[in-house]
């Protein structure tokens, strides 16, 4: 037996509406014991199969639904059946709690066959039950999600499909969300053919009516019209007849529609207004508008056309539409003129139009159109038109209506006709004798008028004459007070100061202490001599301040001065510029001395004055002024100027004004030492050299050690560092120099610099008396002339001579070693002094080719001179020596070999000489001993020269 | 293999008083040094001794570890002794040693096996000419034949097998004095009886069908079960007074022991199709009340004993020897297991088997009957479970069986209350038809209680006189 077979025979979606009341009770009370027997079987079944069949699962859901329905109405019954009072105060609940229990029971059973059996075909089903479960506790997102569920995964065709899909149609359509609606009523009308088939048809029109797609729409109706006649379909044909004329007016085919209303007898546009009756009465009103407005296009009374009018009057309200609700009142209100209206039309009429005034009136005030100034303005356009009809409407009161279009026009910000319309308001309210629309007709002109955009023509025609009768009326009113402001604008605007300032006046007069507003007038007519630089009348002014003829706040006094001297500053300007240069520095002087004075003006006119006083040549004034500039610049000023503080620095130098200029340098580097600055090297050099051309060693010093912190380059450094040694030695500030000394000696550029200050050092230590120090001394910078001249390093000539000065010493004392050694008899005695002097004489050879080897000029020649005359004095001697008490044949012979042996060292001598003097010649050396070598005729005793160190000393400084 | 290392163990210890067949077993057995290729021979010799389960050791031992050439010799033998202990002991052995063997009875037990498992193709060309016409097993070959063909849809060959059956059991039955033998094959002949019947039926030929089971006699062991078959021809033929009057037969006490709970379901169908509700209603009503709860505990029982084949041997035994179990449905579970001739004939066997240990207990070789007594027993041991196995399986199935009726009887009752459903539902919807009061039936049309006396001529030839109630 296939449970399957039983199953689809028995998914049954029954209508339970149609149980009727009689017997109704005892036949569900029969049904019920039937599913419960039915239940019982199943669950028995079910335990038996272990729950592993999901059809026995679903077939259990459909009998807890179905027993749910009909326990739920008999519930429904029962609680219908209680007074309205005993209902209301009865918990709901309580009441539908059985029947909640079992669809609660279906539904837990539903879930349970999806989580059980995933796989179950038939899952469609089970769905389907859940979704319509789902309905009947209006959860209907829910409900949907699960006919969704049911069509997907059911059979495409099947009874769940279809069903499912009908009615997931009837929910979009009630939603609204007719495109998808639609084929999910055709997919499931193909298969559906039951009693309700007219309704999901008539459904379906209205679907494809919504889509536009009224053609197909209307052949749905025709066939839900026909259908409608057979019994076995609910009977559709009334709501057909109501909806298909209006779908052939929306499709344009009025003229079906006629036909259709033909056919069945009767007036086409009472048919038609009674269809957009019925439009209304649905909330259809787009689509009553359409067929009123078709309507129309018929031949129809003018009384019919008055109630057309009237129905599309009350449309075009609800719709918002302003511009054909207007259209609609004026042909009403011209229906009016022609006396054709009722009492009570009349009546509808004005009420139409004044809702529809003060609504537009409302919208054009409101802030959602500030920024959509056309629809604002064309909003208040058709209100003043609304009020136009409401004034004629009632013209004793068109004053009132006049206003209120004056009152639009003015929230529009429309106020030239906001104008317009007060002045008119105005004066028929006077002649009216409405003195509140008087006064208020007034405000709103002066309103009007003092509000930003009204043409300039308008305030013309009523500004002044307004403004000075309110004034006059009440001159310190609260009113007043404004209106003074406004007239002393307007006169200001029309540059008629004479009249400003006498409002002014009056305004002082009736208000005096509202400083405030006199200031602000004040400000106003200074402002205009400002710009006709009217600089006596400012003056004038400011001395009617001081006076306290006017009082204003301190601020604005001060202001008033500055203003004052901003101009005086624009003269100097202009001075300068014509070259008048006297008087702007006199000016500038000025500028510089008022204590109003900013610090950017006083900066700037101390800056100026030393760039005038530096055209002018003026080094004392150019330092002084460009000291104070500086004083008050920052350094991100000084930047913008340093090229022209340099070139004011530069100039107090050439001035011979060392400690000026230095001391210039010396800010500059200070302003710019942490900066970016092109001139900043400039400013470090020439600083500390000026400071040590005035002899300022401290101050040279003090600039050389900023040079790090300022990021001046090392090589700068350096060369500053080199000149205060120099400058040291020169000056035998030995403790200094060696201070400094040992500062710098590290550094192995510098070190080439030094040989020559170190000699000199280790020249004055010894002559203290500090040998040792002073050997210290030699012994390092001995060591730095190797050191460099290995790296091939220039070394300062005057650091080679230092060096060849010091290696010369001990040339001398082997040059005299040399000529200590005395010639003696007997021969052995003679040939041991002649070896040794030999000996000795190749040592000095080799110390004076080492000293050859330095490169010092000086060192060179003397060298050469110590050779020369070694060479020399040897062979001299050695010709000149006879031994005594021996043979003058021994004597002659001892001679003869005598001359013999020392010819080469005389030769060699000459040499020496001839090379000396290439050497001199060649390398253009300037040495004391050159007369030695360049000398024609040697004099007969050598040349001695003695100085003292600083004898012919330059004072660079010059004169003091 | 625990049997021949018992051989081996003992080889060297034999006496040499013996009887002639025994004592050539015993010979054979010590030349043959441990190889079975002397088992042949040895079989032979315990055969002539009318060693019969003794010899199944040597007989499976020699088709499982045998290499080389076969010893058509074991075919006869097989042959022999599956005709004597049946043919269960050979069914359990894997059908790749089966396979080795020539022998018409395994061909025949090969064939059964792949018919259990639903190859028939291959069932008809494992039997196809691989047993002689004349041969014990011919006769049971043609039903599995016979059986195959209907199966397939092949009407007619499958008919001519069951008479070519039907005359090769006769013959079979006239030949042989063996009183199990005879009732083998006179089962044998009445299932292919009731074969051509079943054939004309699975071909839709009600009325040849209904002919032909009247070709079987109500004397045949298998009649009560048929009866059930001839019940549904007759519901098929929609004569349902004959239906109803064929299945009210099982009522007779001589049938109580019949076991077949799908009766009450054709009678329900029956009944329902003669659209009486409340007698359909009654049917599955009363069957719930039997079976339900007893049902329940059958359950329990089996699950209990498991696999248990002793257990289920001893149960079978114990009720043979009058123990009866307390649960009814159980009782008539066993009572029909037993009953089977398949059961009868396995039991049978197993007591012929232990005649062979009398013998062998009195053999003056007391080494060689201490090795025969190892082989005996296991054999013996092996059918013992054999049968504790087929009992435990019948109950399974009739368990199975009563469960599925249950279910069936349910969607039964499911159809009935669908119907009165409908019914409602049409008042509801169609007032004009009438109201509840059409529902109720006066007293003369309801249930029709089978009360009278059975005669034993007349029984399977009651017809009922109901009125169909459809509208």
């Amino acid at each position: 037996m296939s449970g399957k077979k039983i199953f689809i025979l028995a998914f049954l979606f029954f209508s339970f509406a149609s149980i009727a009341t009689a017997n109704v009770s005892q036949r569900r009370s029969a049904l019920i014991a039937v599913i419960n027997e039915e239940l019982k079987e199943i669950t028995r079944l079910n335990k038996q199969t272990r729950s592993g069949n999901p059809r026995l699962l679903l077939r259990m859901a459909e009998l807890l639904l179905e027993k749910a329905r009909h326990i739920k109405e008999q519930e429904n019954e029962k609680y219908l059946s209680l007074s309205s009072k005993k209902r209301r105060r009865v918990s709901k609940a309580r009441y539908f709690k059985n029947s909640n229990k079992f669809f609660s029971q279906a539904q837990k059973t539903c879930l349970f066959i999806l989580k059980r059996h995933k796989r179950f075909k038939d899952k469609g089903h089970v769905y389907y039950i859940l979704a319509y479960n789902a309905k009947e506790f209006q959860q209907h997102k829910k409900s949907k999600r699960y006919f969704k569920y049911a069509i997907k995964n059911s059979r495409r065709g099947g009874e769940v499909n279809s069903k499912s899909k009908l009615a997931l149609a009837e929910i979009y359509y009630n939603e609204q969300r007719y495109s998808k609606a639609i084929p999910l009523y055709l997919q499931s009308l193909k298969k559906i053919d039951d009693k309700w088939y007219t309704k999901d048809t008539f459904n379906l029109a209205w679907c494809y009516f919504r889509v536009k797609k009224i053609k197909t729409a209307i052949s749905l109706m025709k066939k839900v019209y026909a259908k409608s006649k057979n019994s076995k379909y609910v009977d559709m044909s009334q709501q057909v007849e109501r909806d298909i004329a209006y779908f052939y007016t929306e499709d344009g085919n009025t003229k079906q529609a006629i036909a259709f209303y033909k056919k069945r007898g009767g007036d086409i546009s009472k048919n038609l207004l009674k269809v957009s009756a019925y439009l209304i009465n649905q909330g259809k009103f787009a689509a009553a508008e359409k067929t009123l407005t078709e309507t129309l296009k018929f031949k129809n009374s003018e009384v019919l056309l008055v109630k057309i009018h009237y129905q599309l009057m009350n449309l075009y309200d609800r719709f918002g539409k302003y511009g054909k609700h207007l259209k609609s009142s004026k042909l009403l209100f011209s229906y009016h003129q022609k006396g054709m209206l009722d009492k009570n039309q009349v009546e509808s009429l004005k009420y139409n139009v004044q809702k529809m005034a003060a609504l537009l009136q409302k919208q054009a005030a409101a802030k959602r159109y500030e920024t959509q100034p056309a629809i604002r303005k064309r909003k208040a356009k058709q209100a003043e038109s609304y009020f136009g009809i409401l004034a004629n409407l009632n013209p004793s009161r068109g004053f009132l209506a006049n206003f209120h279009a004056a009152e639009t026009n003015f929230a529009a910000k429309n106020f030239n006709r906001a104008a317009q319309l007060y002045a008119q308001s105005y004066n028929e309210a006077g002649v009216a004798g409405s003195k509140r629309i008087v006064k208020l007709s007034l405000n709103g002109l002066m309103a009007s008028l003092g509000s930003k955009g009204v043409s300039k023509a308008t305030k013309e025609r009523y500004l002044e004459s307004a403004y000075l009768a309110t004034i006059k009326e009440e001159p310190s009113s609260k009113k007043a007070y404004k209106i003074y402001q406004r007239l002393f604008t307007s006169y200001m605007d029309k540059k008629d100061v004479p009249n400003a300032e006498k409002t002014l006046l009056k305004f002082k007069k009736n208000f005096p202490k509202d400083y405030k507003t006199q200031e602000a007038m004040l400000a106003r007519i200074m402002e205009h001599y400002k710009k006709d630089n009217d600089e006596g009348m400012i003056k004038h002014y400011v001395q009617r301040i001081n006076r306290g003829e006017f009082k204003v706040s301190k601020k604005y006094a001060k202001k008033l001065k500055m203003l004052l001297l901003t101009m005086q500053f624009d003269d100097v300007e202009k001075l300068n510029s014509t070259g008048d240069k006297k008087q702007a520095l006199i000016g500038y002087v000025e500028i510089y001395k008022a204590s109003e004075s900013s610090k950017d003006a006083r900066k700037n006119a101390a800056y100026n004055i030393a760039t005038l006083f530096y055209q002018l040549g003026d080094a004392e004034r150019t330092y002084k002024w460009a000291k104070e500039s500086l004083n008050l610049m920052k350094s991100r000023d000084v930047s913008r100027f340093e090229s022209s503080f340099l070139a004011m620095a530069t100039d107090i130098f050439g001035k011979r004004r060392y400690k000026e200029a230095g001391s210039l340098n010396s800010i500059l580097l200070n302003k710019v030492c942490r900066r970016r600055s092109r001139n900043k090297k400039s400013f470090f050099k020439n600083a500390h050299v000026i400071f040590l051309a005035d002899g300022n060693l401290a101050a040279a010093k003090n600039i050389v050690a900023k040079g790090k912190r300022c990021k001046i380059p090392a090589r700068t450094i350096r060369e500053g560092n080199i000149d205060l040694i120099k400058y040291m030695t020169t000056k035998k500030k030995w403790g200094q120099l060696k201070d400094l000394i040992e500062k710098v000696k590290k550094d192995s550029r510098i070190q080439v610099h030094l040989i020559h200050p170190m000699a000199e050092l280790s020249d004055a230590l010894k002559q203290t008396g500090r040998m040792d120090d002073a050997k210290k001394v030699e012994v390092d910078l001995l060591s730095y002339y190797r050191k460099n001249k290995s790296r091939k390093n220039d070394i300062p000539l005057e650091g080679l001579d230092a060096v060849a000065d010091i290696k010369m010493k001990s040339l001398r004392i082997e040059a005299t070693n040399l000529s200590s050694i005395k010639l003696r008899f007997p021969e052995k005695l003679y040939n041991q002094s002649l070896k040794a002097k030999f000996s000795q004489l190749d040592k000095v050879t080799s110390k004076a080719l080492g000293i050859l080897s330095i490169g010092s000029g000086r060192g060179i020649v003397s060298a050469y001179k110590h050779l020369v005359e070694s060479y020399d004095g040897l062979g001299a001697e050695i010709r000149g020596f006879t031994p005594e008490g021996k043979s003058a044949s021994y004597i002659k012979s001892f001679k003869k070999s005598m001359v013999d042996l020392t010819r080469p060292i005389l030769l060699k001598a000459q040499e020496f000489r001839k090379e000396a003097r290439s050497q001199i010649l060649g390398s253009k050396i300037l040495s004391l001993n050159n007369n030695f070598f360049l000398q024609e005729k040697p004099l007969p005793i050598p040349v001695m020269h003695f100085y003292s160190r600083g004898a012919v000393l330059m004072d660079r400084g010059g004169k003091r | 293999m625990k049997i021949k290392t018992v051989t081996l163990i003992l080889v060297l210890l034999f006496s040499l008083q013996s009887k002639a067949g025994v004592d050539s077993a015993w010979k054979s057995l010590i030349n043959s040094k441990g190889s079975v290729d002397s088992y042949p021979s040895i079989v032979e010799n315990l055969l002539k001794e009318g060693l019969y389960f003794t010899s199944l050791p040597y007989i499976k031992e020699y088709l499982t570890v045998h290499k080389g050439k076969y010893n058509k010799k074991m075919d006869y033998l097989i042959d022999e002794v599956a005709t004597y202990v049946g043919v269960k002991q050979f069914e359990v052995l894997p059908s790749r040693f089966l396979e080795k063997s020539r022998s018409p009875m395994i061909k025949y037990i090969l064939a059964k096996k792949l018919f259990r498992v639903g190859k028939y193709n291959k069932v008809l060309n494992m039997l196809n000419a691989s047993i002689p016409a004349n041969h014990p097993a011919k006769p049971y070959a043609l039903l599995l034949e016979g059986s195959s063909f209907s199966i397939q849809k092949k009407y007619k060959s499958a008919i001519s097998s069951f008479k070519e059956c039907i005359k090769q059991s006769e013959a079979g039955i006239n030949k042989h004095n063996d009183k199990n033998r005879k009732r083998q094959l006179s089962i044998n002949r009445d299932y292919c009886v009731v074969g051509i019947s079943r054939t004309q039926f699975a071909d839709g030929k009600y009325e040849e069908a209904n002919l032909s089971y009247l070709d079987l006699k109500k004397g045949s062991h298998i009649w009560p079960e048929i009866l059930f078959e001839e019940a549904w021809n007759g519901f098929y033929l929609r004569d349902y007074n004959r239906t109803l009057g064929k299945l009210v037969t099982y009522k007779a006490p001589v049938l109580n022991y019949v076991f077949n709970p799908e009766v009450e379901i054709l009678r329900a169908l029956t009944f329902m199709e003669l659209c009486l509700w409340e007698d359909t209603k009654k049917v599955v009503d009363v069957f719930y009340k039997k079976y339900q709860k007893n049902h329940r505990q059958v359950v329990k029982f089996l699950k209990k004993h498991r696999k248990d084949y002793k257990y289920f041997y001893l149960m079978a035994k114990s009720y043979k020897n009058g123990k009866k179990p307390g649960n009814n449905l159980l009782k008539n579970m066993v009572d029909f297991a037993t009953k089977d001739p398949a059961f009868l004939e396995l039991y049978d066997n197993f007591h012929n088997g232990r005649k062979e240990l009398e013998f062998v207990r009195k053999m003056k070789n007391k080494s060689f009957a201490r090795i025969l007594n190892i082989n005996l027993k296991e054999s013996l041991l092996l059918h013992r479970n054999l049968i504790g196995a087929y009992v435990r399986k019948s109950l399974h199935m009739m368990a199975r069986m009563v469960n599925k009726t249950m279910q069936d009887m349910s969607y039964i009752k499911l159809e009935v209350i669908r119907y009165k459903k409908r019914q409602l539902y049409q008042l509801a919807n169609n007032r004009s038809r009438g109201d509840i009061r059409n529902l109720q039936r006066t007293d003369k049309q309801y249930f029709w209680d089978f009360n009278g006396e059975f005669w034993a001529d007349e029984l399977g030839d009651y017809v009922f006189s109901l009125k169909s109630e459809c509208k």
